[in-house]
C-alpha cells in the first residue's frame, strides 16, 4: 500500500523498521506520547521534578534508539508541551546521526524538524534550551548554526527581544560564537556604537558578514547590528527607540515607555526603588503585556490598583480555569460571564477536532486532593480535566445528547468551582454513572486510588463479565514518573495522557498504535507531514511496503 | 490538673472522628478528622513552611532548633534529618519544645550516619521519622546521652531489610526511594485531618494526632514515608492483602446488584477495621512526665502494646505518637491462634 505519491528515493520508508524493532515500537511510542502531554519538567503531587526529569529522559531514550527518524517525527505530533519539543531537539542535535544508521525517515528530513520545532517554540523556552545547551557543552557544527538561525534570522528578533532577553541571548551567542569571536565581535561593534566613531577595516567587516550578517535577512543589516552590539553590552549612539528608552529610562524613569514589566522591574529595583511605585510600573507596562502575562499578574496588579483587563480568548482553557481558581471571587459578575463564554467557546473548538464523538458520554470526574496539583503547577490536573469537560460537554451538545457527570471525594465549591480534596474512590462513580446507559465513559483521574486500591478494577473485571462492554476511557493529566507513564487503573482500559483537550487526538493515536502498528505509524507520518509541508519545503512522500 | 494515670487510646483521640479508610497494599489508614474547636493553633512544627524555623548541629548527637516564630515549636517525636551535605546526618530520640524566638539543643538526639563526619549547616531540612523498627529502641534510649546510641540498631535494620550491615540510615532511604515514595503518592490527607490510626497486614501499628491540620500536613508525609512506609515494605514480601480489605463479590448480572455489592464490601470493610481498632481502645498507659514548657507537657506512654510520647495541655491531648512494640508484634501469631476448646 502506497499512501502518497511513492518516488525514487521515499524520504519515509516503513519497510526500513526491523522486526525486532517493530515488536517494542507500540510500547516505546505509548510512552512518549504519555510524557510527552504531561511532563512539564516539575514536579507532580506525587513525584519530585528530578523524578520527573529522569523518567521523561528514560522514556525519550528508548523510542530514539529504536528509532531516531520515527522519534524525531513524533516530536512533531499536536498537543507536545514546550518541555518535550526542547527535550526532543536537545537529543537530535547532542547526538549527532551515524551515516550507517538505517531509518523510518531520511537523514535529510531531520534538519526540517529541527528548523520546524525550533520555530514552534516560544523565545523564553527557546532560549531556555540553548542555556542547557551550554550547561551540557553541546556544541556541535549543527547545534551552533540553530542558535545564530534561530536568533539572528528570526523576524521578531529586534530592540524588543534584544531588551527582554538580553543576558540569555548574549550567554547563547557566546556560546555559538566561542568566548574569543565573541569578545572580538564586541570590539569590532564598539567601533560603530560609541562616541567615537572610527570606521571599520575589510577585515573586520568581513568578520561581521561571516559571523553575523550571513545569516540576517536583507534590509535587517542595521538593526540587528545595533541589537547584537547592545546585547554585547554597548549602550552609545543607539538609534531604535526602546533601546535608546531603556539607556535613558536608568537616569528618567518616565522615558521607559515600551519597555517589558520584568525590565521595567529591573529598572525601578536598581535605579528608581525610593522614587517610582509599583502601580506607576504596572501603568506603564500594561499597553505591552501579553495576555498570558496580564492573566498571570493580575493578582498583584489588582493589589496595587491598577486595572488590567485581559481578552480571555486569548489564553488556553487551562490556564483560564487556573486563573478563575485564583481570582474567581474577586471578579465581576460581567468578567465571568466573559471567561465562562471563552471558556464554553474554546470547548465547542476543541470538541471540532475530536476524531470521534458520542451522542450521550458518562464522565467520572476524581476530585482527591491529588488533583490539585503540586505547588510548582498547582491546579493543573484539574483545570486540565475541567477543560477536557468543556470540550466533552460540547461534542455531546452538538449531536443533541446528554453529559452525565459523576464527581468523587468530598469537594466543596468556592466561587462555583469545584475543590480536591479527600480520597479516590471512582469504582462507586462509574458505577452509577454506567446506570445512566452512556455509549462511552471517560474517567478523569491521575490514577492513584486508595478507597481502595484496585477496586476500580475489580469493577471492572465485574462490569465485563456481567457482559456490560461500555467502552471505559481514563483520561490522565499527569506524569507518574514511577510507572513512567501515565497511571492506569485497570489494565483492561485504554488510559490516555491529556494537557489541553485539543490534544485529545494525539492520545488517541496510542490505541490505534497497539491494535495496529503500520496504521498508527501512519497516522504519525501523516501528522508530522502535515506540520513540515509549507508553500516552500515539498511533502513528505512514504514507501509502506 | 494533669491525670497521668487515666489515659487510653480512647482518651488520647478524644475529639476526633474517623473518615473513610485508605487501603493500598498491606497498608491501610483510617483518616481521623480533628474538631475544630479542639484545635491548638499555638503549635508549629519544625516543617512549617511559612514560619520557617531551622535546624543546625553543631556537634555529635545534638541538634539545635531555632524557633523563629511566635509559637510554641514542638519537635515531633523521633524527628530525623537526612541531608545530602557533607555532614552527619541526625535524628532525635524523643519529642521536644523549643520556646517562641528561642534556640535550644537537644544534648540526647543520635547520629545515624555512622562513618560520616561534619554538621548540618543551619537551614530548614526536609523532615524524616525514624523507622517504625527503630522507634521503640530511641525513645528507650532517650535518657542517654551518647551520640551512636542507636548505630547498633540501625545496622541490624539495615542488615535485615537487606541494605548494608552498617548504622547508615540513608542507606536503606536509597535503596528503598522509589517504594516509600509511593506511600507518600498514596494516602491522601482529607479536610480538617489532625491524626490516622496507620494498620498495616491488617494489624494497628500505630496512632498519630497533631495539633491542627497544618501541623498534620507538615508531619504527615514524614510519617507515612519513612516511619509507617519502612515496616510497609517489610510486611509487603509476603504480598498478602490485610484480613479487613475485602474483595468485591464475583457474580453480579445487573449495575444494580454490583452496586450493592460495592456498597456491601465497604460496610465490611468499614466493620472489619472498626473490630481491629475498638479492641484496642481502652488499655490503659503508664504515664511518665518528661518536659514542659508554658501550659504544655510532655509524657512518655507505655502499655503491653504501645508505647511513645503525648504533649498535653491540662487534660487536653495536643499531639501523641504511639507505636506498637516489637515483643507484642512478634507473639501476634500466638494470640491470633485460635483457644484450645473440644
Amino acid at each position: 500500500m502506497t499512501t502518497a505519491m511513492e518516488t525514487q528515493r521515499p524520504l519515509v520508508n516503513l519497510d526500513n523498521l526491523g522486526s525486532g524493532v517493530t515488536k517494542k515500537l507500540p510500547e516505546a511510542i505509548c510512552k512518549f506520547i504519555d510524557a510527552a502531554q504531561t511532563a512539564t519538567g516539575r514536579s507532580s503531587f506525587y513525584n519530585t521534578k528530578e523524578e520527573q526529569d529522569k523518567a521523561m529522559q528514560d522514556i525519550h531514550r528508548d523510542l530514539f534508539v529504536l528509532d531516531r527518524g520515527l522519534y524525531s517525527l513524533c516530536l512533531l505530533l499536536p498537543g507536545l508541551l514546550d518541555q518535550t519539543k526542547r527535550h526532543g531537539l536537545g537529543m537530535l542535535l547532542d547526538n549527532p546521526p551515524v551515516g550507517t544508521e538505517s531509518s523510518l525517515v531520511d537523514p535529510t528530513v531531520e534538519s526540517r524538524i529541527i528548523a520546524k520545532l525550533s520555530n514552534t517554540l516560544p523565545p523564553q523556552r527557546l532560549l531556555k534550551m540553548f542555556e542547557q545547551f551550554r550547561r551540557e557543552r553541546v556544541n556541535n557544527s549543527r547545534t551552533k548554526r540553530l542558535i545564530l538561525r534561530s536568533i539572528l534570522c528570526s523576524e521578531n528578533f529586534g530592540d524588543f527581544w534584544a531588551i527582554k532577553y538580553r543576558y540569555k541571548l548574549r550567554r547563547a551567542l557566546e556560546h555559538a560564537w566561542s568566548k574569543r569571536v565573541t569578545s572580538i565581535l564586541r570590539s569590532i561593534l564598539g567601533k560603530r556604537f560609541t562616541k567615537n566613531k572610527t570606521s571599520l577595516t575589510g577585515k573586520e567587516g568581513a568578520i561581521l558578514r561571516d559571523k553575523i550578517l550571513r545569516f540576517v535577512h536583507p534590509g535587517r543589516d542595521l538593526l540587528v547590528l545595533e541589537c547584537v552590539a547592545f546585547i554585547l553590552g554597548h549602550e552609545e549612539e543607539l538609534s531604535l527607540p526602546l533601546l535608546k528608552a531603556y539607556v535613558e529610562a536608568k537616569k528618567d524613569f518616565t522615558k521607559a515607555k515600551g519597555i517589558p514589566l520584568s525590565n521595567l522591574m529591573y529598572l525601578r529595583g536598581r535605579f528608581h526603588l525610593d522614587k517610582v511605585t509599583k502601580a506607576q510600573v504596572y501603568e506603564l507596562a500594561k499597553g505591552q503585556m501579553t495576555e498570558t502575562e496580564k492573566s498571570l499578574t493580575h493578582k498583584s496588579t489588582k493589589k496595587e490598583g491598577v486595572e488590567v483587563s485581559f481578552d480571555p480568548e486569548k489564553i488556553e482553557a487551562t490556564k483560564l480555569y487556573i486563573y478563575l481558581y485564583e481570582m474567581a471571587e474577586t471578579l465581576t459578575k460581567d468578567a465571568r460571564k466573559k471567561i465562562d463564554a471563552a471558556l464554553k467557546r474554546k470547548g465547542e473548538e476543541a470538541a471540532r477536532k475530536l476524531l470521534a464523538t458520542h451522542k450521550n458520554v458518562g464522565v467520572v470526574l476524581d476530585l482527591s486532593q491529588s488533583m490539585m496539583g503540586s505547588e510548582t503547577q498547582k491546579l493543573r490536573p484539574l483545570a486540565t480535566s475541567l477543560a477536557c469537560i468543556d470540550m466533552l460537554e460540547a461534542s455531546v451538545r452538538m449531536r443533541d445528547g446528554t453529559l452525565s457527570l459523576e464527581v468523587t471525594g468530598v469537594g466543596s465549591r468556592k466561587a462555583d468551582l469545584p475543590i480536591p480534596c479527600g480520597d479516590t474512590s471512582l469504582a462507586e462513580a462509574l458505577v452509577t454513572v454506567l446506570k445512566k446507559k452512556p455509549e462511552i465513559v471517560y474517567v478523569l483521574s491521575d490514577g492513584y486510588e486508595n478507597a481502595p486500591a484496585g477496586r476500580f478494577a475489580e469493577v471492572i473485571n465485574a462490569l465485563r463479565k456481567m457482559g456490560n462492554e461500555t467502552p471505559i476511557v481514563q483520561i490522565v493529566p499527569v506524569l507518574a514518573a514511577e510507572s513512567k507513564g501515565v497511571r492506569h487503573l485497570s489494565d483492561k482500559i485504554l488510559a490516555l495522557p491529556l494537557n489541553k483537550p485539543e490534544a485529545l487526538a494525539t492520545s488517541m493515536l496510542k490505541n490505534v498504535l497497539m491494535t495496529d502498528l503500520r496504521t498508527g505509524l501512519l497516522g504519525i507520518v501523516e501528522t508530522a507531514a502535515k506540520q513540515l509541508s509549507g508553500p516552500k519545503t515539498p511533502a513528505l512522500e512514504v514507501k509502506n511496503g | 490538673m494533669v491525670r497521668e494515670n487515666e489515659l487510653d487510646i480512647s482518651e488520647i483521640l478524644r475529639g476526633m472522628t474517623p473518615g473513610r479508610l485508605q487501603s493500598v497494599g498491606c497498608m491501610q489508614v483510617l483518616p481521623l478528622i480533628g474538631d475544630q474547636n479542639l484545635f491548638d493553633e499555638e503549635i508549629v512544627s519544625p516543617g512549617d513552611k511559612e514560619q520557617k524555623s531551622t535546624l543546625m548541629t553543631r556537634n555529635y548527637g545534638e541538634m539545635t532548633f531555632k524557633n523563629t516564630t511566635d509559637k510554641v515549636l514542638l519537635v515531633p517525636c523521633h524527628v530525623g534529618y537526612i541531608t545530602k551535605q557533607r555532614a552527619q546526618d541526625h535524628a532525635m530520640s524523643r519529642c521536644g519544645f523549643v520556646d517562641k524566638q528561642k534556640t535550644k539543643v537537644f544534648g540526647d538526639a543520635m547520629c545515624i550516619e555512622q562513618s560520616q563526619g561534619g554538621y548540618i549547616a543551619e537551614d530548614q531540612h526536609r523532615m524524616m521519622i525514624l523507622p517504625y523498627t527503630l522507634r521503640e529502641k530511641a525513645l528507650k534510649k532517650r535518657s542517654e546521652r551518647s551520640f551512636n546510641k542507636l548505630w547498633d540498631d540501625i545496622t541490624e535494620f539495615n542488615r535485615s531489610m537487606g541494605v548494608s550491615a552498617r548504622a547508615h540510615l540513608v542507606d536503606f532511604l536509597t535503596h528503598y526511594e522509589k517504594q516509600l515514595d509511593e506511600f507518600v503518592a498514596e494516602f491522601e490527607c482529607v479536610p480538617q485531618q489532625t491524626g490516622a490510626i496507620i494498620l498495616v497486614g491488617g494489624h494497628v501499628v500505630g496512632f498519630e494526632r497533631a495539633p491542627n491540620p497544618r501541623f498534620w500536613l507538615d508531619v504527615w508525609p514524614a510519617l507515612i514515608r519513612e516511619c509507617y512506609g519502612s515496616l510497609a515494605i517489610k510486611v509487603a514480601k509476603e504480598k498478602k492483602l490485610p484480613k479487613n480489605r475485602i474483595a468485591l463479590d464475583s457474580g453480579f448480572t445487573t449495575l444494580e446488584e454490583l452496586e450493592v455489592g460495592l456498597r456491601e464490601a465497604r460496610e465490611k470493610e468499614e466493620k472489619a477495621t472498626a473490630d481491629i481498632v475498638r479492641g484496642l481502645l481502652d488499655k490503659p498507659f503508664s504515664c511518665k512526665a518528661e518536659e514542659g514548657l508554658l501550659k504544655y507537657s510532655i509524657f512518655t506512654v507505655e502499655n503491653d502494646q504501645f508505647s511513645g510520647q503525648v504533649v498535653r495541655e491540662g487534660e487536653k491531648v495536643c499531639y501523641a505518637s504511639l507505636f506498637t512494640k516489637s515483643k507484642w508484634a512478634e507473639n501476634a501469631p500466638w494470640r491470633e491462634s485460635k483457644k484450645f476448646a473440644v
